[in-house]
């Protein structure tokens, strides 16, 4: 103990402001702190000022809590939690902390007396701290829009990735899901779509290294993405910081935000042990409505009516005869032979501690967890080492290493039709079996073949096939700080990530249709696929402080970043081994092989500088300049060029004003705490291809020789997108903190945006990448945080976070195609949002064929062929007044972009239990279903949801369903309002209970049980699985319902126990 | 410890700031792309000037299905089925409209970008001494012409096209699009012909190994004979194509009796393992082995078609043939246009089946052998073409070898009967589309207006102890052995006088026109020069007298679409270039 409090003062005291981020419970905490009544004795003639420390919660006076001015003076609060400090004078910001409760700055605004109300750690105030790239800071002094969320491991959380974990939690900050694929993780959107062909997602850096989340190749199992994120274990994640705007110090990799992870280190020299160990439960996900066999049966006979066979040829088939032929006489629910529930194991260890020289923290961690499919799951095992290292006075290390491997078994996902089991499910005939059945009718051990529809089994793709996508991720990084002095520091990071994807698939013989290829059939097709990352990382920077005098303060930072990366993919896929038991590429028919990949590499230097003013601890100014230099960049890129290398010059400026600070507030007793921020940045995406900008050639076969052609046309001028963020916004607590709030409104104008511009027929090449484009973001976000009930038994929390924008394309070249996705249409104009759902609107079904010929239309079809309507054919909406319903009849159909998105938590502590619901919710998105445009198209053999029963079959039926037509001559299924649905949910994402287990063992400090249970109930009008998915992370792709895995409901029990 | 680390900081420091500074330097930030060449990379040596040509022959195979569809399908010998789409059939009406992906002139444009490079970078290396004039010519011309084929291709099919000739290397090139004006299709003509005339005459012979070892190695499954050469475009028969197209008669005829003569003007070398002599005659060798007269039970001028590419015979008449492998891609896209089993989207048009069924054999029956079995043939009922599709089995479904022929022969022959008519050898002209020189010209030198005629009109076609080099001409109505045809002599002819006098010129010029026109569809229908041939003609016609050259391609057009009044004036010939 006596140690613990000696090391205690020494790296906690002159630390000024650390918020203390250990998880145990501030009761048990509150002991540990020796308490000594304390007065400064430095300046006893010097102005002072008194107070009183309180929790926030009992209203009980804090005794040995850490009361201090900058530079200046310090002090321990004594038992009735009474201090007094000498302070320059009123101007000055009383720092006050201690373990187990929340930092704070205090402003005197004027008086030399004051009462303090802590409340514990976790609490989310605007006191807390954002670990920013170059230093801590409390948000109340950040003139950018910062969010800081310190997530403590959430340990309640366990089987949670860190992006699927912040939806929700950060206003302006959209998470969306991908699927419900294990650890498949979710897309991040800060403040929208701020490029349309370079990425959208933030930067992610993690223990100062920017932590690469592209994957460098389609992966070869369709509708998979590997979450390099998940690497990180969120139980390793002490604060992850979220910075909206002011991003230039990233200068050209700033443009989409930046989300800072901070992983834990020893919180203290004692050695500690933390175990979790969790168990769970994964659901199946309710079935869609698809027919049953006689439903489809009368389908079938309907549709084969229509492709001209005669009533007596139809009664003959043998699968219209039930009973005669025991093979087509089953009745197979195909969703329950491919998905199944599942269970989840996870584990986890931590060991920290050290001596006054080096203190370390290590973890461990193994994941377990099945997916919905069958025969699908994730295994994950991770270590992660962190040390920080006194090497001298003035010399610190820290040394950062993390490993993970992960192997997961997938399945086709997506628009695979013949592979992806989900799909088979829903469209397999019900009257089959997966099983072979003889004439008999005994069921065979044997898997069924590819039916007499040409469909595969789907029990074949979940059994036979294989889809394993194992994956490494080493990152390594050392850093220093060098004091020189009290003003200087000299601090450098290096790194390096290495990862590797290794993939390999099957599409079976058995059981699953075959490919014709060009030269041959394609009967299985084994396939491998390496992709490796490597790339060297250095943050270096000087840093500079100094206080003027005792009201004006500056730090400054001079600093640059490089990044240096390779990346190679190779594949090869073949077809035809000898059988399914044959996976090896080199097994396959050797004319039929296939192998590709590509390779990568590219450098960026990022040259930064900022400036940090502070005045009296009420105005506060920044600016921050980056200069950047890429391989990326063509040669003419810009006008500012050093040594023939062209530069991308990006500033930003922010200020902000402490309102609250200002003598005037002195009597608002409510608001104590308020400040007004304002701040303008210039920022950059350099994601514009590795070299889009050369003249390049590519290899063009003529029989068997290889020849060269022309793979572009060169853009030297090619350039980083520019993209200029203005916000405006207030951050406020209230009530003794008992409300926190957050407001931001910003604009973020895009300017050289990368878009494929048309180029003419004479050109050679239908488009050239150009920064043509602009683009427009407007927005709002709001988050408040609220502490209803407070009182020393019973604490209500409730936290609610809103983020809004309107996206407007504001320029682009001439003649911009639209773009396709997955059978959707989206236009892009100006003056619109981006990625507006372009297609037809309708208007219900010709009841009958008078009705059909009596509207004058021609129906023309996507070979050009124009037909007159019939009875039951869509009634399509024409919108320019001729004859014709064409392309020009297409509309804006829906907007996949949410009005508004945002999470609400709540959280509920009642003695040693604790409640956390959140729940999360977009509002105002529509969503293209085509997996249900599949399933209602009605124009094969594919079984077809329930809704079809309603088809039109008779002239004079009302009806919504167009006729059962085989190959849709009339294309009633094109892509059209039919298939639109509103997206907007409200989702009971995740509730956790937990119980803080009373120990009195001396070799155990705590024990705490947890219960979870995620996605509990969605609210929403969506037809299909689940309204949340994103295939891609494309602008062109989102709210395009590809049949990923859906999101299902899973429960784990879990217990956490200290050491 | 201590200290020694700080040290060692210390010590870093320097190394440190000296890295920044490197990485500052302009080569970290110019790097070379891995997985694809860049301007530096290629043109380095003869190989990548191969690896040039090579790149656009492949990227000018894929325009074969296009070509096909563009030079037949708007004439009046190819028609569509019921599985056309609307596309196929705004082409084959002449009514495409501005989204029909047929007639969009991009796909020769991406062709015509890779020729513009190399021809830019071949000038590059000869400058730098990297190609010898030779190996400089051989590369230059090739592609040059095929540059030229091009926009005769785009001429013919988009009337006014741009005339780009500078390498686009970056997107700023095109910024000023006034570089790039629109030529009409008889300036375009003056143009490429103008331009022809900086290609040295010795280089116009088509490529061959000796001249271009390097470029010319042997390709699996093709071995190094005929066939290989026969891949590159054939210069000098281009050449007279656009003077054909300008008017230029006399200068035509001359490229094409060059090319005719090819069997006696070129040595002997390994690589010609024919028979040389015969080459692109339209000849009877009296070998008693004549693959190509359309007798036997199976019928052997159909072979021209299916033929192995390095097969003898029919390599006479091969000129410029492009092979698709079953191997390699691009697939032979004129199996899914023709083949019954598969797409059949085109079929032959009931005019063009009704002319072969009225020609007249030399054994008095009626039907040419070149139409029914040979040209087409007729699967349950349905007519199919034959040309394309003759090896291909729809059990075997993967055999797809095929081949693009370019130009033949008959082709040739037909066309220097064009030239020559025009310049007034209405005689010669139908001596060689009928039953050859020797027969045609009694065993004599070929005359004009009673004596003997000069280059490029001086066939000899004598035998005796010296036999003259065309003696065993057959021509080309005698190869399918049809009876010759003649121009209504009443017409043009003064009958009253002995020996005839020509009473009307202009008359009997357009007369024998009209035998040669028709002579082409009976011999080389489907091929792809329909729509030219008869464009070519109706401009002519309406250069002479306004109007004509109107009513003459409606009134072709009119017999397969029964529209007597598809086009209203010239303009209307021609695709929107879009």
């Amino acid at each position: 103990m006596q140690l613990f409090t000696k090391s205690f003062k020494r790296l906690f005291l002159p630390a000024l402001v650390v918020a203390v981020s250990a998880s145990e419970l501030a009761a048990q905490q509150a002991d540990s702190i020796q308490v000594n009544t304390s007065v400064d004795k430095v300046n006893p003639n010097q102005l002072r000022v008194s107070g009183t420390v309180k929790d926030a919660r009992t209203g009980k006076p804090i005794p040995g809590v850490s009361v201090s001015v900058s530079n200046y003076a310090a002090a321990l609060s004594d038992d009735k939690g009474m201090f007094r400090i000498s302070i320059p004078n009123l101007n000055a910001l009383v720092l006050v902390s201690a373990q187990g409760y929340q930092g704070k700055q205090v402003s005197l605004k004027g008086s030399k007396k004051v009462e303090i109300s802590l409340f514990e750690d976790s609490y989310s105030s605007v006191y807390d701290v954002a670990q920013l790239p170059y230093g801590d800071k409390p948000l109340s002094q950040t003139v950018f829009s910062v969010a800081s969320i310190n997530t403590e491991g959430s340990w309640n959380r366990a089987n949670e990735t860190a992006d699927s974990y912040l939806q929700g939690n950060v206003a302006g900050l959209n998470a969306t899901r991908r699927s419900g694929t294990p650890g498949i993780g979710a897309d991040l959107l800060i403040r929208g779509y701020n490029s349309l062909y370079a990425t959208a997602q933030p930067l992610v850096v993690v223990d100062g290294m920017i932590y690469d989340l592209n994957t460098y190749a389609n992966s070869l199992i369709s509708g998979h993405r590997t979450n390099h994120l998940a690497n990180v274990d969120l139980k390793d994640i002490d604060n992850i910081t979220v910075i909206k705007d002011g991003t230039s110090l990233y200068g050209t990799r700033g443009a989409n935000g930046v989300i800072l992870i901070t992983t834990g280190r020893a919180k203290g020299e004692a050695t500690r042990l933390d175990f979790g160990a969790y168990g769970g439960f994964n659901s199946k996900v309710e079935n869609l409505p698809v027919m049953g066999a006689d439903k489809y049966r009368i389908y079938l006979a309907d549709l084969l009516k229509s492709s001209g066979s005669s009533d007596a040829q139809i009664g003959s088939m043998p699968f219209m005869n039930e009973g005669s032929y025991p093979a087509y006489s089953r009745t197979t629910n195909w969703q329950d032979e491919v998905i199944n529930g599942g269970y989840s194991k996870n584990y986890y260890l931590k060991v920290s501690g050290g001596d006054n020289i080096a203190t370390y923290a290590l973890s461990m961690g193994y994941l377990d967890n099945d997916g919905l499919t069958k025969n699908t799951n994730l295994t994950r095992y991770q270590t992660r080492f962190n040390a920080n290292l006194n090497l001298s006075q003035k010399l610190k290390a820290t040394a950062n290493l993390a490993f993970s491997r992960a192997e997961q078994n997938l399945r086709d996902q997506g628009r695979s039709f013949d592979t992806n089991p989900l799909y088979l499910g829903l469209i397999k005939a019900p009257f089959l079996y997966p099983y072979e059945i003889p004439a008999l009718g005994k069921v065979s051990p044997n898997l069924a073949g590819v039916d007499d529809f040409s469909m595969s089994n789907p029990f074949s793709a979940v059994e036979k096939a294989l889809a394993l996508d194992r994956n490494y991720r080493f990152v390594g990084s050392v850093g220093f700080d060098y004091a020189f002095n009290k003003k200087f520091n000299l601090q450098s990071v290096v790194g390096i990530t290495y990862d590797k994807i290794r993939e390999n698939t099957l599409r079976p013989k058995l059981g699953v249709v075959s490919e014709v290829l060009n030269t041959a059939v394609g009967e299985n097709k084994p396939g491998a696929n390496v992709v490796r990352y490597f790339s060297v990382y250095t943050d270096t920077w000087a840093s500079y402080k100094h206080s003027f005098n005792t009201n004006h303060s500056l730090k400054a930072n001079l600093g640059f970043r490089f990044n240096s990366s390779k990346s190679e993919s190779d594949y090869g896929i073949g077809y035809n081994t000898a059988s399914d038991e044959f996976v090896t590429l080199g097994g396959v028919e050797s004319t039929l092989r296939i192998v590709g990949g590509g390779i990568g590499q590219w450098n960026w230097l990022n040259t930064y500088a900022n400036v940090d003013y502070n005045a009296y601890n009420k105005y506060f100014l920044s600016f921050n300049v980056a200069a950047d230099a890429s391989s990326r960049f063509g040669t003419d890129a810009g006008s500012l060029s050093v040594g023939g290398t062209n530069i991308a010059l990006l500033p930003a400026i922010g200020g902000a004003w402490l309102i609250s600070s200002e003598n005037f507030m002195k009597g608002q007793k409510a608001i104590e705490t308020l400040k007004l921020r304002a701040s303008y940045g210039i920022s950059g995406n350099e994601d514009i291809g590795n070299y889009g900008s050369k003249k390049y050639y590519v290899s063009q076969g003529f029989l068997n020789r290889q020849g060269l052609v022309r793979g572009n046309i060169g853009n030297s001028s090619l350039k980083w997108e520019t993209v200029k963020k203005a916000n405006i916004g207030l951050d406020a607590a209230l009530y003794n903190e008992r409300i926190n709030l957050s407001i931001d409104v910003y604009n973020t104008n895009i300017s050289d945006m990368l878009v494929y511009e048309p180029t003419g027929s004479l050109s050679g090449f239908p488009y050239a990448l150009t920064n043509s484009g602009s683009m427009q973001n407007t927005g709002l976000e709001i988050a408040v945080n609220t502490r209803i009930i407070n009182n020393e038994k019973l604490v209500w929390g409730m936290g609610f976070n809103l983020g809004t924008y309107k996206n407007k394309i504001k320029s682009l070249p001439a003649g911009i195609p639209l773009n396709s996705y997955a059978g959707a249409t989206y236009l892009m104009r100006e003056g619109r949002a981006a990625n507006l759902f372009y297609g037809y609107k309708t208007n219900g079904v010709y009841t009958s064929a008078a009705e059909a010929n009596a509207s004058g239309l021609m129906n023309k079809l996507s070979n050009g062929s124009l037909v007159p309507f019939q009875g039951g054919d869509v009634r399509f909406v024409n919108t320019n007044g001729d004859a014709v319903i064409d392309k020009n009849d297409m509309q804006v159909i829906g907007n996949p972009n949410p009005d508004f998105v945002g999470g609400l938590s709540n959280r509920l502590a009642y003695k040693r239990w604790s409640l956390d619901a959140l729940f999360t919710f977009s509002v105002g998105n529509d969503i293209y279903n085509a997996t249900r445009a599949s399933l209602e198209s009605m124009s094969g053999y594919e079984n077809q949801t329930l809704a079809v029963l309603n088809r039109w079959r008779t002239d004079g039926q009302v009806t919504n369903i167009p006729r059962a037509v085989w190959g849709d001559p009339a294309e009633n299924a094109r892509f059209s309002d039919r298939w639109i649905e509103d997206g907007s949910y409200f989702k009971l994402r995740t509730v956790s209970l937990s119980y803080d287990v009373p120990f009195k063992a001396a070799f155990m400090k705590y024990a705490t049980v947890y219960a979870t249970a995620n996605n509990v109930f969605t609210v929403t009008k969506y037809l299909g699985y689940d309204p949340e998915f994103s295939s891609q992370g494309s602008i062109f792709a989102r709210g395009v319902d590809t049949g990923l895995e859906p999101i299902y409901k899973s429960v784990q029990l879990g217990v956490r126990i200290g050491l | 410890m201590k200290k020694n680390l700080s040290g060692l900081f210390k010590a870093a420091l320097p190394v440190m700031v000296c890295a920044s500074v490197l990485s500052a330097c302009q080569k970290t930030f110019d790097l070379q792309p891995k997985e694809v060449l860049v301007t530096e990379q290629v043109y380095q040596n003869i190989y990548d000037a191969d690896a040039a040509v090579l790149g656009i022959y492949g990227q000018f195979m894929k325009l074969a299905g296009r070509y096909v569809i563009l030079n037949e399908l708007r004439g009046d010998l190819l028609d569509v089925t019921p599985k056309s789409d609307a596309y196929l059939r705004e082409i084959s009406l002449n009514k495409a409209g501005s989204d029909n992906p047929y007639a969009d002139p991009a796909p020769f444009y991406e062709v015509i970008l890779n020729c513009n490079d190399a021809l830019k970078n071949f000038e590059i290396m000869r400058q730098k001494k990297l190609l010898d004039e030779t190996q400089f010519y051989q590369r230059y011309t090739d592609v040059f012409f095929v540059r030229a084929w091009l926009y005769l291709q785009l001429g013919i099919h988009f009337g006014q096209v741009p005339y780009v000739t500078e390498d686009i290397a970056d997107i700023s090139v095109l910024k000023d699009q006034a570089k790039f004006p629109r030529l009409s299709f008889n300036n375009l003509l003056d143009k490429l012909i103008a331009d022809a005339v900086s290609i040295p005459k010795e280089y116009l012979g088509q490529n061959t190994s000796l001249v271009s070892p390097t470029l010319l190695v042997p390709m699996e499954p093709y071995l190094l004979k005929d066939g290989v050469f026969k891949f590159f475009i054939h210069r000098r028969s281009l050449l007279g194509d656009l003077h054909l197209w300008k008017g230029n008669y006399l200068q035509a005829a001359k490229y094409y009796k060059d090319v005719m003569e090819t069997g006696s003007s070129l040595t002997t070398t390994t690589n010609y393992q024919i028979d040389i002599y015969d080459t692109y005659r339209i000849t009877n060798d009296n070998s008693g082995r004549n693959t190509l007269l359309t007798n036997g039970t199976v019928n052997p001028w159909r072979n021209i078609f299916s033929n192995a590419l390095e097969e003898t015979e029919t390599n006479r008449e091969r000129m410029w043939t492009l092979p698709f492998s079953e191997t390699f891609g691009p697939v032979n896209p004129f199996l899914d246009l023709f083949s019954i089993s598969k797409s059949y989207v085109l079929k032959p048009s009931d005019v063009a089946r009704a002319n072969w069924a009225n020609q007249v054999r030399t054994d008095g029956g009626l039907t040419d052998r070149r139409g029914l079995e040979s040209s087409y043939r007729l699967v349950n009922g349905q007519p199919e073409v034959l040309k394309y599709v003759s090896n291909y089995d729809p059990l075997q479904p993967f055999k797809t070898s095929g081949i693009w022929m370019l130009y033949r022969a008959a082709t040739l022959h037909l066309r220097f009967a064009e030239a020559a008519n025009r310049e007034g050898r209405s005689k010669l002209a139908s001596v060689l589309i009928n039953d050859g020189l020797y027969t045609g010209f009694g065993n004599k030198v070929a005359t004009y207006n009673g004596v003997t005629d000069s280059y490029p009109f001086d066939f000899d076609p004598t035998k005796g102890t010296r036999n003259g080099v065309w003696y065993r001409s057959i021509g080309i109505r005698g190869r399918a052995l049809n009876q010759n045809v003649i121009v209504d002599s009443t017409r043009s002819f003064d009958m009253a006088v002995n020996p005839r006098i020509v009473k009307d010129p202009v008359l009997l010029t357009q007369d024998t026109e009209d035998l040669i026109l028709n002579e082409a569809a009976l011999e080389t229908a489907f091929e792809g020069y329909r729509w030219p041939d008869l464009l070519r003609i109706a401009l002519r016609r309406e250069k002479d007298k306004a109007g004509e050259g109107v009513k003459y391609l409606n009134a072709k057009l009119a017999a397969k679409t029964g529209n007597p009044a598809t086009f209203s004036t010239v303009e209307d010939f021609y695709l929107p270039f879009r």
